[in-house]
């Protein structure tokens, strides 16, 4: 195991080095220009050179690309060009951590939702749950996250109590279908009937809490881990952009088990489960999702690193200072190449160990695989 | 029996839970969650009256817009005395409004920003309200503050400035007894000491411009000083009212270091309020001094922050995340006073912000606008209420004069609009092609902002009207055309703003100037120097009037640009939030700031 992690470690130095040089020469290519950011439209005609000069832009790519590698080699990321005596590792130490939180909880609900929803879909292929909740993936994969980010700030901050009554109507309207299977349902022993009725007190019970304790989201704006005002401060004020991130990967995640699944189901092992008479739910987690997972965890690794470098729209819907819009805003719009080059660095040595990891993981998924070495 | 039992047993339960839903409902309101801060006074839902004047949408309406224009203003500043030398005094009633006996623990206000200043070191914030002013006033404070009421320069850490008859010195007086937090006073070797920095240091703010026309600093002792000048000035207390005028402290700057200084200037400035937090691409937070020179400090803490876009800076105004808000788009500046946010708030004005630049010849170019006619032409076939039209939905300030409706200095006669003329234009275009063999082409630089792109097909269609082929270049950023316009000086025409506001109408102007440094179009016109020249020398705003209309007469002769819109900066503020006052350059004070609990 040890060999394998080096070797990967091993690897990520020829990665990185052909990533940032080719960031170093598409950086080139792309439009802006950190001089021109600095002196804007009240700039005078003899502004650019001499700020060109002061600032010792006039080496060409190549130069300045080997200067920036030797300064990271003594671990110095390089001052921002447009912002004065600003280190490029504090804007990195300062952003990282935020697009890290809203992908990370974006993950996490996008895996909570997906998993049983594409499992059970798998289960009851071909019944109206399973139409149900394809037609809605589908939907949901169309809506493209700038819109649903506005969409959940038009719902969630300014018209909140739509959700808010919604969430009540639904809750209790399910509680009462529980209720009521659990009355009407003739053939269930009273244990099960008296199990439902449980079931729809607690649902009734957690609708209600929620509707009143329905939170207020704020527009736009981040909330730090570490900041004074609370971690409940900080998950309210990621709340919103990690649901904006997670509702295209439920979508994606849930399509994308329910297919594995389906054929998971199909193998003896399950129907040998079936005919001892295991309940379906114990044979879905236990039995089918491990086998079932591959696709998703590879695809989830990929979909997470994406959002680290990705996640801009959302940052900018909600003014969040993450990763993108530090690269994009602050970097690539005005050509400052420092913030470019060490973002690309943190992102690209970021993904490359994170594949790293779902590779290594695979052998514990499959025992085959861990035997084959 | 038990069967029946169950099912009335669960009845009963679902008919408990669906009242104990809705009973518990009204207790909490529908949208306010237990996290959300409680309303700052009982009538806050009320939305305030609208002002009546200039932030009415009412053009015919000809508005002062000292009368009503911030709550600010009710706390009215007291009226600038004349000292004995025929300069100005500070109030003898010099102390600031005193709003509350000391700062108030908790006390917060955020303010939505148009854009980000690139450091706290006012050599490095380029300038103005729109990037940096602001939040820099809290840090620093200034020399001279221009009082919005009445229209005019006033001491501020300044106790008198005056000039002599030429305008070519300018006698300085500092208050006395005023000091830097570490106990550094405040003396003219300081005032020397920042102003100079805007040489040494390089300097991006345009301040360092006109710090150049100070041929000498004389020093007559700790208080008083004279700046003798290269060339006569009229309205010099301008240099002392923008970031130039903006104190720091030497002990600092040189213990710290200059990068230092631009991210954590901690007791480097006179002003209201110390950083404590600069994060860049996040927020400025600043906290109240309790040795403010001027008083107490009632807000404790000020945040800046800034939000991409206007609707969105809008939006968190009125989710009240953002207590005062900058904005600049004419379509959210409309909604806003549609939902009567005008009351509380104060507009500047960015006369002829929207201009399609012409380029006249500028560094050896030979474009075909530098032939005069052509440069007519434009400006007859540009039809300002076409552009706002489809760049602003008709909401914006249409105009083609120097001067908006609005503007102090407006005179119907002597500001009198370009009237669009398009027979006129293309005969004139005609013209040109029949003498020279020009074939119609011309190239419009612009950008790729919606907004822009709006813009740029409107003035297509009206160029292409009169006669012209257009070749529209909208696919860079905005950079790319400032690359093209300042840099390159590779275009005809382009998309770009002159921005000539009321409070120093002097500098903006002053590009036209032949010999000007900052002269990006190349126009050349004697008696454009003549009528700049007057301007120079103007001291008070009859004196400007009069010389920005031999300036408004002349444009109409050689035609530099053409002129179709006026811009306006927007600040609203919620109406608990009092003592905010205007200056100059879009900018704010906020040492006079208190939250209003009554």
């Amino acid at each position: 195991m040890l060999r394998t992690i080096g070797l990967k470690l091993v690897r990520l130095v020829p990665v990185l080095i052909i990533v940032s040089l080719a960031t170093s020469l598409l950086i080139e290519l792309v439009p802006g220009d950190p001089i021109l950011a600095i002196i804007g439209m009240e700039g005078e005609p003899g502004d650019y050179e001499r700020i060109e000069k002061e600032l010792g832009l006039d080496e060409n790519v190549v130069s300045r690309y080997f200067d920036w590698l030797g300064s990271i080699f003594q671990g110095d990321f390089g001052e921002q060009i447009t912002r004065p005596g600003v280190k490029v590792a504090d804007r990195l130490k300062q952003t990282f951590p935020v697009t890290i939180q809203i992908s990370l909880m974006g993950m996490a609900m996008a895996l909570l939702i997906a998993v049983p929803l594409g499992s059970w879909a798998a289960y009851r292929a071909g019944t109206r749950f399973d139409r149900v909740s394809s037609g809605a993936a589908f939907g949901i994969i169309s809506i493209p996250s700038f819109l649903a980010g506005l969409l959940l700030v038009f719902m969630f901050v300014f018209h909140a109590s739509v959700p808010r009554y919604a969430v009540l109507i639904l809750g209790l309207a399910w509680s009462l279908w529980l209720l009521w299977s659990a009355v009407l349902n003739r053939h269930d022993q009273a244990r099960g009937m008296l199990l439902r009725a449980a079931a729809a007190i607690v649902v009734a019970g957690l609708t209600v809490w929620l509707a009143n304790k329905w939170p207020s989201f704020p527009r736009q704006g981040f909330v730090r881990w570490t900041s004074d005002e609370g971690r409940l401060e900080n998950f309210r004020s990621a709340f919103l952009p990690a649901v904006t991130v997670a509702l295209t990967e439920i979508a994606v995640f849930m399509r994308l088990l329910r297919g594995d699944m389906q054929a998971t189901l199909q193998e003896d092992f399950i129907l040998s489960a079936r005919a001892k008479g295991m309940p379906p739910v114990r044979i879905l987690a236990r039995d089918a999702l491990r086998p079932s997972s591959f696709s998703l965890i590879t695809l989830a690794g990929v979909a997470f690193g994406r959002l680290i470098g990705g996640t801009v729209i959302v940052e900018s819907i909600f003014r969040l200072p993450g990763m993108g819009s530090l690269i994009v805003n602050d970097g690539v719009n005005t050509g400052d190449f420092p913030v470019v080059q060490g973002g690309v660095l943190i992102l690209a040595t970021f993904y490359v160990v994170l594949n790293g990891a779902i590779d290594i993981s695979y052998s514990y998924l499959d025992p085959r695989l861990r035997r084959g070495r | 029996m038990r069967s029946w039992f169950l099912k009335l047993l669960a009845l009963m339960l679902a008919f408990g839970l669906v009242a104990a839903a809705c009973g518990n409902d009204d207790d909490e309101g529908v949208t306010a969650g237990p996290d959300e801060p409680a309303p700052a006074q009982a009538d806050d839902d009320a939305a305030p009256a609208p002002a009546d004047d200039d932030d009415g949408a009412d053009d015919d309406a000809a508005p002062a817009p000292a009368d009503d224009d911030d709550g600010a203003d009710d706390d009215a500043a007291p009226a600038p005395a004349d000292d004995d030398d025929g300069g100005i005094a500070a109030p003898a009633d010099s102390e600031m409004m005193d709003n509350c006996d000391a700062t108030v623990p908790g006390s917060e206000i955020t303010m939505g920003i148009f854009s980000e200043t690139a450091g706290l070191d006012p050599t490095v914030s380029s300038g103005s309200g729109t990037t940096g002013m602001i939040e820099l006033a809290t840090l620093y404070d200034v020399l001279v503050i221009y009082d919005q009421i009445n229209k005019e320069y006033v001491p501020h850490l300044a106790e008198s400035f005056s000039s002599n008859d030429d305008l070519t010195e300018w006698t300085l007086t500092l208050r006395p007894d005023i000091a830097f937090p570490d106990g550094t006073p405040l003396d003219t070797s300081v005032v020397q000491f920042t102003m100079e920095r805007f040489l040494r240091e390089g300097g991006r703010n345009q301040g360092r411009a006109y710090v150049a026309w100070i041929e000498e600093f004389e020093i007559i002792d700790d208080l008083n000083m004279v700046f003798h000048l290269d060339r006569p000035w009229g309205t010099f207390p301008y240099a002392l009212s923008d970031e130039t005028g903006m104190m720091v402290n030497p002990t600092v700057v040189e213990a710290i270091g200059n990068e230092e200084f631009n991210l954590n200037p901690v007791n480097a400035g006179l002003g209201p309020y110390n950083i404590e937090r600069y994060a860049p691409g996040e927020e400025i937070v600043v906290t109240a001094k309790d040795d403010y020179w001027g008083g107490p400090v009632c807000i404790e803490t000020v945040r800046f922050i800034r939000i991409p876009g206007a609707p969105a800076t809008y939006e968190a105004y009125k989710n009240d995340e953002i207590q005062v808000a900058f904005l600049r788009e004419p379509r959210v500046i409309s909604e806003a006073r549609e939902d009567g946010e005008g009351a509380n708030g104060h507009v500047f004005l960015q006369n002829a912000g929207g201009v399609v630049f012409v380029n006249n010849g500028v560094r050896g170019s030979t474009p075909p606008t530098t032939d005069v006619r052509l440069r007519e032409a434009i400006a007859l076939s540009v039809d300002p209420a076409v552009m706002d039209q489809r760049a602003n939905e008709g909401l914006g300030k249409p105009g083609a004069s120097l001067l908006s409706t609005d503007s102090i200095y407006w005179d119907e006669e002597l500001f009198a609009p370009i009237q669009p003329n398009l027979e006129r234009a293309r005969a004139l275009v005609q013209e040109v092609k029949d003498e020279t063999g020009w074939d119609g082409t011309i190239r419009l630089a612009c950008h790729n902002a919606p907004s822009r792109i709006d813009w740029a097909i409107a003035a297509e269609a009206l160029l292409e009207a009169a006669g012209f082929e257009v070749e529209v270049d909208n696919d860079g950023t905005i950079l790319d055309l400032i690359g093209i316009v300042l840099v390159n000086a590779d275009f005809d025409l382009a998309c770009w703003g002159f921005n000539v506001s009321d409070e120093t109408p002097f500098i903006p102007v002053l590009q036209f100037r032949s010999d000007a440094g900052n002269n990006r179009i190349g126009y050349a016109d004697p008696n454009m120097d003549a009528a700049l020249d007057k301007l120079q020398v103007a001291t008070n705003n009859d004196e400007i009037q009069a010389a920005l209309a031999e300036i408004w007469s002349v444009w109409q002769q050689s035609w530099p640009s053409a002129i179709y819109e006026t811009i306006e900066e927007f600040f609203i503020w919620k109406p608990h939030v009092k003592g905010i006052v205007g200056s100059q350059a879009s900018s704010l004070l906020f040492h006079d700031a208190y939250l209003d609990q009554g």
